[in-house]
Formats: C-alpha cells, sequence, structure tokens
C-alpha cells in the first residue's frame, strides 16, 4: 500500500526554518523600506504625506502628483543625459581597450605579463575618492573637463570588463579552437571574428552592462571632478538630498533607478544564464 | 604485382627542443600515400610535437618537411590543407553540428548550398545525419569526435591527422569509434597520420606504424613486423606483453647457452657476451615436470575470455640482485590449475629476441615484466 507523502516538512512553521527565514524576512524588509519610501515621496503630493513646508510647489488636489519629476527634469535633465553619454562612452572605451589587452594578457601571456594584469586590476583595490584625489592633483589643470571625468570612470569600469573577458576567454578552450580553426584553413581575422568574438559575445555583452551599471552610479570620481556646470546625475542626486526638499530628491532618486534597473536586470539575467563566478574578488 | 605506394609526405632530420629538452631529435620518415601510419609511443616520446610540426601548428627547429618533394617546412597551417582531429575534438560551441562540418568550407568561399550539400555528405558517412541541427554542446564525447571527423574530412584534406582522438572515451565507446574509423579511413582511401599511446589502437588502424623513443624514431614497420621483429627492449615493452631478462650468452662444454638469472637455454646463433633476452608470454609452453626447460610456481592466474594469463615466479640463482624472476604466460584456457601449483615451463629458442646489453641500454627498460 501506497502511503501519502506526509506534508509536515512542507508547511512553514516556526521550527528549525523559522528563524533563518524570519531573518532573511527582516533584512528584505530593512533593504526595500527606504525604497518604498523613496517612491512614496517622490509620488504622493506632499500635503498628503503631511510635510506641510512644501506644499508651495505642489498641486493642490489629489494625492498623486508627477510634479517633482517636471522639477528635477527641469534642473538636472543634463546631468541625465551627461552621464547616459558618460556611461555609454565608458562602455565603448572598455570594449576597444580592454578586448586587445585580455586577448594579450590571456592568450599570450609574455614576460612580465601577470604583473601587467595584477596593475590593470588595481584600481578595484583602491577606494573611488582615492583615484578620485589622485587624479585631481595630477590633472589640476583639467578638473571639469569632460573628459577627466570619462578618464575617471574608464579608470574605475575597465578592470571589471577586463576581469570578465580575461574570465571568459581563460575558462575557453580558444587555442583548441585556433588550431582547429587554422586547420581548416581560417586567417587570423576568420579565426578572430567566426569563432573567437562569437564565444566571446556573452562576456562582452556582460562586461558592458557591469560597466554601464558603474558608471552611471559612480559617485567619488564625478562627484569630485565635476564642476557645477559639469555634473553627472549621481552628483546631481547629492545635491537634491543636500540642497532640495524630500520630494524632490525621492523623484530624483526614482530617475536615477529608472535609469539603471533595467541594466541590473539584465546581469542578473545574463550573468546567470552565461556565468558563473565571474564577479568573485571583483 | 601491387603498386607500391607513393612516398606523400617526408619529414626528414627534424628536431624542436623545449628549453633543454628535446622534443623530437633528428626524426626521418617517409609516409604513404593512401595509408594509415600510427605514431606510437609514452606520453613525453614527442609524438603530439611531431604531428603538430606536420601540421604546421609547431616550427621545428632543424630539418624539412616535404611534400611530394616540395618543402612545406615553412608553410602556415591554414595553407597545408590538412585535417587535424584531437582529443577534446575542439568543436565550435556557437555553432550547429552541420555549421561545425562546413566551416572550412565556409572558409574556402563555398555558397551556402554546396556547403550544405557537402556538410550532409560528411555527416552521413560518420552518421550523424539526424543530428545536424543541433548544438554541439548537446552532444555525448562520441557524437562530438564524429563530428570533429565529418569537419575534418569535409574539406577534402590531402592527409588526415589525427591526435590521441579516443583518449578521452570510454572503453566500448573508444572499441566502436576505432571500428569505424577504421572503415572510414580504408575506405576513402584517406593518408593518415594517427598519433596514439595506445598499442591496440595503433596495430588495428595502422598500416604501417612508427614507434617513438625520447623523441626519436625506435622503430617502424608494419604492426605485425613490429610485433615479431621487435628492435630493441623498449619497442618489445611497449608494444605487447614483454617477459625480458638480464641474460649472458656463453660458451660452455654443451655448446653456447643463454644464462638467465633462473636457468640456461641452449641457444644456438646467439653472439657472445651480456644481453637483453626477451619472450612474449604466448610462446612460453607448458609441459610435464621432467621434460621443462625451468620449472616455476604459478603465482595467479586471470581468466580473459578467451585465453588466461598466469603470472609465474621462478628462483634466481645466488647472486643476483632480486631472489626471484616473475614473467608472464598466455595460454587457452582449460588447464586446471590452482595458485602455488609447480609448472613445466618449455621455450623454444627461436622464439627468443636476443639484443646485445651494454650500459647505454641499462636503462631502457620499459614497463616491462622484468
Amino acid at each position: 500500500m501506497v502511503e501519502a507523502p506526509k506534508l509536515e516538512n512542507q508547511t512553514l512553521s516556526l521550527g528549525k526554518d523559522g528563524i533563518p527565514l524570519l531573518i532573511t524576512v527582516a533584512l528584505a524588509a530593512f533593504l526595500l523600506l527606504p525604497v518604498a519610501l523613496v517612491f512614496l515621496g517622490a509620488f504622493l503630493s506632499p500635503e498628503f504625506l503631511g510635510i506641510a513646508s512644501e506644499t508651495w510647489a505642489a498641486e493642490k488636489s489629489g494625492w498623486l502628483t508627477f510634479h517633482w519629476f517636471g522639477y528635477v527634469w527641469n534642473l538636472y535633465g543634463e546631468a541625465f543625459f551627461f552621464s547616459l553619454r558618460l556611461a555609454a562612452l565608458s562602455v565603448m572605451f572598455c570594449l576597444i581597450l580592454a578586448l586587445p589587452a585580455a586577448y594579450l594578457l590571456a592568450l599570450r601571456p609574455f614576460k612580465g605579463s601577470r604583473l601587467l594584469e595584477e596593475i590593470a586590476l588595481l584600481p578595484l583595490a583602491i577606494p573611488g575618492i582615492g583615484l578620485a584625489v589622485a587624479l585631481i592633483q595630477t590633472w589640476t589643470l583639467f578638473r571639469g573637463e569632460s573628459w577627466l571625468i570619462l578618464a575617471g570612470h574608464l579608470l574605475y569600469t575597465l578592470p571589471f570588463m577586463l576581469r570578465v573577458l580575461l574570465h571568459a576567454l581563460r575558462s575557453m578552450p580558444v587555442k583548441e579552437w585556433g588550431w582547429a580553426a587554422r586547420s581548416l584553413g581560417a586567417d587570423s581575422r576568420q579565426r578572430f571574428l567566426w569563432v573567437t568574438l562569437p564565444n566571446l559575445r556573452p562576456a562582452l555583452m556582460l562586461g558592458s552592462l557591469l560597466v554601464f551599471a558603474i558608471s552611471w552610479g559612480e559617485f567619488n570620481i564625478s562627484f569630485l571632478l565635476n564642476t557645477p556646470l559639469r555634473q553627472t546625475f549621481p552628483a546631481a542626486l547629492y545635491a537634491t538630498y543636500t540642497s532640495n526638499s524630500f520630494s524632490v530628491s525621492s523623484a530624483a532618486t526614482v530617475i536615477f533607478l529608472a535609469g539603471i534597473a533595467p541594466v541590473l536586470a539584465l546581469i542578473q539575467w545574463f550573468g546567470g544564464k552565461h556565468f558563473t563566478g565571474i564577479g568573485q574578488g571583483a | 604485382m601491387k603498386p607500391q605506394p607513393q612516398t606523400f609526405l617526408e619529414v626528414s632530420q627534424i628536431g624542436k627542443t623545449y628549453g633543454h629538452q628535446a622534443a623530437v631529435e633528428d626524426f626521418s620518415f617517409a609516409f604513404r600515400e593512401g595509408e594509415t601510419t600510427t605514431v606510437l609511443g609514452p606520453s613525453g616520446s614527442g609524438k603530439s610535437t611531431l604531428l603538430w610540426m606536420i601540421a604546421g601548428l609547431t616550427q621545428p627547429d632543424r630539418g624539412r618537411i616535404l611534400w611530394q618533394g616540395e618543402d612545406i617546412t615553412a608553410l602556415p597551417a591554414e595553407r597545408r590543407g590538412m585535417g587535424l582531429v584531437m582529443q577534446h575534438y575542439a568543436l565550435f560551441p556557437h555553432l550547429s553540428v552541420l555549421e561545425n562540418v562546413t566551416f572550412g568550407l565556409r572558409v574556402r568561399g563555398l555558397d551556402p548550398a554546396q556547403r550544405r550539400r557537402r556538410g550532409e555528405e560528411y555527416l552521413d558517412l560518420v552518421r550523424m545525419s539526424a543530428l545536424a541541427n543541433r548544438r554541439v554542446q548537446k552532444l555525448s564525447g562520441g557524437e562530438q569526435q564524429r563530428v570533429a571527423l565529418a569537419r575534418a574530412l569535409a574539406i577534402q584534406p590531402r592527409l588526415l591527422l589525427f591526435d590521441e582522438p579516443l583518449a578521452a572515451l570510454d572503453a566500448p565507446l573508444r572499441e566502436e569509434l576505432r571500428g569505424e574509423l577504421f572503415s572510414i579511413l580504408r575506405g576513402l582511401r584517406m593518408t593518415a597520420i594517427y598519433v596514439t599511446h595506445d598499442q591496440i589502437e595503433a596495430m588495428a588502424l595502422g598500416q604501417s606504424m612508427v614507434v617513438m623513443e625520447k623523441g626519436r624514431l625506435a622503430q617502424s614497420g608494419t604492426p605485425e613486423e613490429i610485433y615479431r621483429h621487435p628492435a630493441n627492449p623498449f619497442v618489445a615493452g611497449f608494444l605487447g606483453s614483454a617477459n625480458l631478462f638480464a641474460g649472458e650468452v656463453r660458451e660452455t662444454e654443451s655448446g653456447r647457452q643463454l644464462e638467465l638469472p633462473f636457468g640456461r637455454l641452449a641457444v644456438t646463433q646467439a653472439a657472445l657476451g651480456p644481453c637483453w633476452a626477451m619472450f612474449r608470454p604466448e610462446h612460453l609452453g607448458i609441459v610435464s615436470l621432467e621434460h621443462a626447460d625451468f620449472i616455476a610456481t604459478l603465482n595467479t592466474l586471470i581468466f580473459l575470455g578467451s585465453n588466461m594469463r598466469l603470472q609465474l615466479t621462478i628462483a634466481n640463482a645466488p647472486g643476483h640482485a632480486a631472489a626471484t624472476s616473475t614473467f608472464l604466460l598466455d595460454m587457452p584456457p582449460g588447464l586446471a590449475l590452482q595458485a602455488g601449483q609447480k609448472i613445466g615451463l618449455s621455450l623454444d629458442s627461436n622464439r627468443l629476441h636476443l639484443w646485445p646489453r651494454t650500459s647505454s641500454t641499462a636503462d631502457r627498460l620499459p614497463h616491462a615484466v622484468a
């Protein structure tokens, strides 16, 4: 006779699994609460929230308002596009610089290439503020120039791209593919374009998303190198928190998150699909 | 009269050194058209380096490679037109089975319809047509190797090179694929060079065979020639099982005799002096104790289906480093024998191989039972 399976273990009880579960839920709540609050602050009218000091700017009727978005957009729209351009350029330059570098380091190692690799990955270990100060001191005259901010972002994002590509190249039998392709008549251009590059595509994609996300959210370098006329969006965000109301800064935060959320989602999806252990030690 | 196969590829005094280690040294051999030549050797014997130099993937330090008399030593691999099948397949994971097979045709600029036709033809040959559109990662090891073979064949190479192609597969599959490879290579009258450390593979597939030792050619010939007449103790021990002993041929009152650690044997035509003596396990006979050349004790008896393998020991004469000598005997199953039993042995001196033993050959003992 077949006995019905017991369901005892599957029901939620505060037994041995209960406490870890509680901790997890509490932690999630702790992490999500500020985000929820920010959304409330951005979309609800101050009156509704009971913040009397800010009723001057809000629409008089209703509890839902998009007013603060317009306000932030007028003030910091340029910073938004500057950050967008910066992130896109970071991705582009990282691809151009890291692809040949990773190819060389992974597949044609030479004397001192390991040391070179360590140096290239070093910015990962230095706090952003340290990098920013070093950049300012080295390039004092150019402070506020967009290219210096871009250079700062590259300094910070290039190691991530390099790491992802190195990991990918070292985990694939690129050499063996090369031998096979050569025996089939493929020259070096065909080997790169028809074999290596297509197989690197997931890594290039993931690296680009990472670089975009890091550049988009980068604060230290942007903040120290920027001027009020040349602001990145995270620096603007900081400005809203220091000098604007809760509603304005909340709206700015929502805009900031809207820029990064799809990229983060893609990273999750893409990283889970093609990679394991990519970010370890990064 | 059978036409003599032509020399296709000639390797002349080729050499390659890595650091201070010579991987291949002064190697010369003429590979013949339409034949499979197997290159057999233990790991580190330089057989893969040799293949890589023929493929053009490793540049030799010395010597020349000639293709029908033309020097191709400096010709890059991509222009040699030689198919390569490797141990770990090296299929392109972003391409389907068919796209892998037609990769070399795409390089050659064939149009898609031609590529497809020829790709399917070769997939058919390796019995993989049904999986033409599969991703290669979804295939088993055996299937991947079939695809790799079809990919190498599809370019209609002038020479097919194999580097331990079956080494990553388990035994039953290895045997099955070996059989298929045999029919394909013979069927297409392919000229092939097949590197392996597996003596059965080397003997089964090779019309001619090269045995390598420490980067040098130890012996070449047909598998049967090499098995029957090994050139030295190393070859004897590497190809097949060998009972190998250090002995000495002496002139005595009762004629010329081979003195082995455990006894003596009359030999008529052997050269005097220290020697290596070798006989195959299947060349020992079991006789009654009173007619025996030697009397041994049966240690273990292994039933191998078609035959039985006996491991025997004989006490050595005083003065030898080891107290006993151990050797193998192969015989058809049937005799009721028991471990510990005394067994009378006879050895036909015609089956005995003797090589002069000099100090330089002292370290050449392979993994023979000695």
